[in-house]
């Protein structure tokens, strides 16, 4: 058996379901596609961000072999033998970095030779810890999902790059033109979770009328008062219908099936709770470009990001505000079926520049780790 | 060459072996005219030191390593936390500030426990200057044992692969490739100075006994890991059961508590007037007494990397009952009959001694082959230092050919610095530093072996250990 050269490790599970796992599954793809023999690392779940040291090296990890589809655990080994074994690779991808201090561990337990690469998905229950233990050296590079992550990761006095990646070049779809039809479908798709405002879409779709429908396609969160919270409002209304989840291939072709994705993430919860970041990147925006349909958004940095490169900018409205979403979607409506195809014709093309997983791994690894590390995309 | 040697303790600090072997080598490769530079540790209280002054340029360039008075491992009483198995960032970048300075063309490592011993092998090998590892311990069970607060095993290995080593037997590299292997490694038996230890005896007082007692002794360390214990229970034997005239002359330094053990032992096995204590021994003094013994039993343990004492004994004229896996056993010749199986059996080793004084035939065609076989393969001059200077002349006419480093030495040290404080800073924002509590397990064991130290008199626990000894071996039979 070939030795791997280049690890990943998530600090998160890989067994459930969400964009970050999602990302962490498309990256040792895209490794294996560059021609990398690449061993998948994941925390087995259950292990505490902040514990003493002697307990964070019991930590399980699974290795896990995820080409066949689902990720399945091949090997379990404690924290303390992955660190032993880790100076075997050359390149080490952390995923999750700001979930577990455990990460400091393995960053200490790198040998000089080892470049490492940091990419925080969301996750940060150490980040304040983290910015105040991590020292930054040549070794160690940050690369954040999206440019206004890795500003955040800047803004706590750390350098770091970004590179993006969403879709494979294969899965993207020309859009076709559609029969006329007065009919508006919508979608809006994401774990149910508060800071993904659903309601917001329920809201602006419910003052509409019947020719425009919304579908809530996402897994449970486990957050029990807000699923009741949605539940309630979708029954209220009679063009909303929640979905639950729907495994990779349903969720797809029932996103091709509609004609606007609706991204609702905002900084301020249902509750009022504020939340610092809402979202690191809006992969379901790409999504939808790939697969033929239009995407509104709301003006959160990650996806006003995401939409002003794709071109896509006037298809923002601002964050919780479901009168302009209303606006947009009303807007969509009024758009021929050509003219839609277009917009999402031209947002695919750009798509190619910076966003393909097919040459990501290669994007990440060959980076000049050297040079200073401004903010710069390194397409 | 010029040859930077580094190493935790350097005479006249001394604990044993190493520190002497290491001053063997530096003093050698100096008489063969290499440039030679030490750079080893500031000394910390009452370790032992040699009156003899090394003769070689030394620069105590890092921390002192251990406090000699609590205990005698390097792992057990350190006086800095990373010194045992981490990284001690000071001492990196004295080590690598005295490459730049000094321009070394090999570095000719020895101990680095105690000094950081990750970041020490990461700094030299960053260097590009080919590093050489003389193994004369187990190194990587001293790194295993000490990886607490922190797992840096990993950055062990992966220094070690770009580092070579010579060890002083087979056995002494096979268990120093428990954590990663060295690039390229060969074994070159410990070097003793021949012609300082030569035979002076005269030739008649191999023809043992000729008036008086047949003098056995037992040399070196006095510690229990030497298996002096067992001589003196041995002692017992010889002369309670087996009625021969023995005596045994101890030489070296011993700890109180330990001596306080011995003297009873022997006062329980009816020996205690048959030993002769001469306490600690310059080396001139010793070769003297040496010249005076007629049989040596060293019953050195598995672990022990070499132990010149049984190798100098022989040089002296005569045969050594030495424990059959120390790595100074692999110099004997083959089908040499004193290797002890059981070396903390008082009964094999009393029938090993008993069979070397009656059966003198066998005795005697043995010590005629003994001292020219052992010089064949551990002259310092004109057998192991040669072997020594031909690899690693080697090594530095292939590194000059081989590529630059990808990354620069600032960059590599700077990089090994940066990982160990990540490990240091969360610790301290943990709250979670110093060496992890020991386990209930440990503690409990610890305690009970305090409690049993007191209570039951030292001469019945050595008989305890030394039967619990005997049902184990017979067991795993």
């Amino acid at each position: 058996m070939t030795q791997a050269t280049a690890a990943i490790i998530s600090q998160l599970p890989l067994d459930v379901v969400g964009g970050g796992e999602r990302f962490t599954l498309h990256t040792h793809r895209s490794a294996v596609v560059c021609g990398e023999v690449v061993d998948l690392w994941c925390a087995a779940g259950g292990n505490l961000p902040l514990e003493p040291h002697q307990r964070r090296m019991t930590y399980p990890y699974h290795k896990v072999s995820s080409l066949g589809g689902k990720p399945v655990p091949t090997e379990t080994v404690t924290l303390r033998d992955l660190l032993r074994r880790q100076a075997d690779y050359a390149t080490v991808v952390i995923h999750q970095h700001l979930v577990n201090a455990s990460t400091l561990d393995i960053l200490s337990a790198a040998p000089p030779t080892q470049k490492i690469v940091l990419t925080s998905l969301g996750a940060e229950p150490i980040g304040e810890l983290f910015a105040k233990a991590y020292e930054q050296h040549s070794g160690v590079e940050i690369v954040e999902i999206s440019r206004y992550a890795a500003e955040r990761v800047a803004t706590r006095g750390m350098r770091a790059s970004y590179l993006s990646a969403g879709v494979w070049r294969a899965d993207i779809a020309p859009p076709t033109p559609r029969p006329a039809s007065p009919e508006l479908r919508a979608i809006t798709i994401g774990r149910l979770l508060p800071h993904k405002a659903f309601e917001v879409a329920i809201d602006a779709v419910a003052g509409l009328d019947s020719s425009v429908s919304l579908t809530i396609v996402g897994p449970s969160s486990g957050d029990a008062e807000y699923e009741r919270y949605l539940a309630a409002m979708a029954g209220r209304s009679r063009n909303c219908h929640v979905a639950g989840y729907l495994d990779d291939a349903s969720r797809i072709a029932a996103l091709a099936r509609t004609d606007v994705l609706l991204a609702n993430s905002a900084h301020l919860t249902y509750t009022g709770k504020r939340l610092d970041q809402p979202e690191l990147l809006g992969l379901v925006i790409v999504e939808a470009i790939a697969h033929g349909v239009l995407p509104i958004a709301s003006d959160i940095p990650s996806f006003r990001e995401i939409c002003e490169h794709l071109g896509l900018e006037q298809w923002l409205y601002p964050e919780r505000n479901s009168e302009a979403l209303r606006d947009l979607l009303l807007a969509v409506q009024a758009l021929s079926s050509s003219q839609r195809c277009r917009i999402v014709r031209d947002a695919a093309e750009r798509l190619a520049h910076g966003y393909l997983w097919d040459d990501y791994w290669l994007r990440l690894t060959t980076r000049n780790s050297a040079s200073p590390l401004a903010l710069s995309r390194a397409a | 060459m010029k040859l930077l040697f580094v190493t935790n303790l350097f005479p006249p600090h001394v604990v044993g072996g190493y520190e002497m072997g290491c001053l063997m080598h530096a003093q050698a490769a100096q008489r063969a005219g290499h440039d030679v530079m030490v750079a080893t540790s500031l000394s910390f209280g009452g370790l032992q030191k040699q009156s003899s002054a090394p003769g070689v340029a030394v620069r105590q360039i890092f921390e002192p390593v251990f406090d000699y008075e609590f205990g005698d491992r390097i792992y057990q009483r350190p006086l800095n936390y990373a010194g045992p198995g981490g990284v001690h960032p000071g001492n990196c970048l004295a080590l690598s500030e005295m490459i730049r300075a000094w321009q070394p063309d090999a570095i000719w490592m020895h101990n680095p426990l105690g000094l950081g011993p990750v970041g020490i092998l990461e700094t030299a090998v960053a260097s590009g200057v080919p590093t050489v590892m003389h193994l004369m311990d187990f190194l990587d069970e001293g790194i295993r044992l000490s990886q607490h607060g922190f797992e840096l095993s990993g950055r062990w290995a992966a220094a070690k692969s770009r580092v070579h080593a010579i060890a002083c037997s087979q056995g002494t590299l096979e268990d120093n490739s428990r954590i990663g292997r060295y690039a390229s490694a060969i074994v070159v038996p410990g070097g003793i100075e021949v012609d300082a230890v030569a035979c002076r005896r005269a030739g008649d007082q191999m023809n043992f006994p000729v008036n008086g007692p047949v003098r056995m002794v037992s040399f070196g360390q006095l510690k229990s890991h030497k298996g002096v214990q067992h001589v003196v229970a041995a002692l017992g034997v010889l002369r309670t059961w087996m009625k021969l005239d023995v005596e045994l002359h101890l030489i070296g330094s011993c700890e109180a508590a330990f001596e306080t053990n011995l003297r009873a032992i022997a006062t329980a096995a009816r020996c205690d007037e048959a030993i002769h204590w001469h306490g600690r021994k310059n080396r001139s003094d010793l070769h003297e007494l040496l010249a005076t013994m007629h049989l040596a039993v060293l019953p050195l343990n598995d672990k022990e990397a070499f132990g010149y004492v049984a190798p100098e004994a022989a040089l002296h004229g005569m045969c050594v009952a030495i424990g059959r896996n120390a790595g100074c056993s692999e110099v004997f010749p083959d089908g040499y009959p004193y290797l002890l199986s059981a070396r903390d059996d008082p009964n094999m080793i009393a029938a090993t001694v008993r069979r070397m004084i009656v059966d003198g035939e066998e005795r005697r065609c043995w010590e005629r082959q003994l001292a020219s076989h052992i010089a064949d393969r551990c002259d310092l001059d004109r057998v192991v230092l040669p072997r020594c200077l031909a690899y690693i002349e080697g090594l530095v006419a292939a590194s000059s050919r081989s590529e630059a480093s990808v990354i620069s030495a600032e960059e590599s040290l700077e990089r090994s610095l940066a990982a160990w404080q990540m490990n240091r800073n969360l610790a301290r924002l943990l709250g979670d530093e110093g060496p992890a509590p020991e386990d209930k397990q440990r503690r409990l064991s610890r305690r009970l072996n305090r409690v049993l130290r007191r209570v039951v008199p030292p001469a019945f626990q050595y008989q305890l250990k030394t039967l619990a000894n005997m049902l184990r071996r017979r067991r795993a039979a």
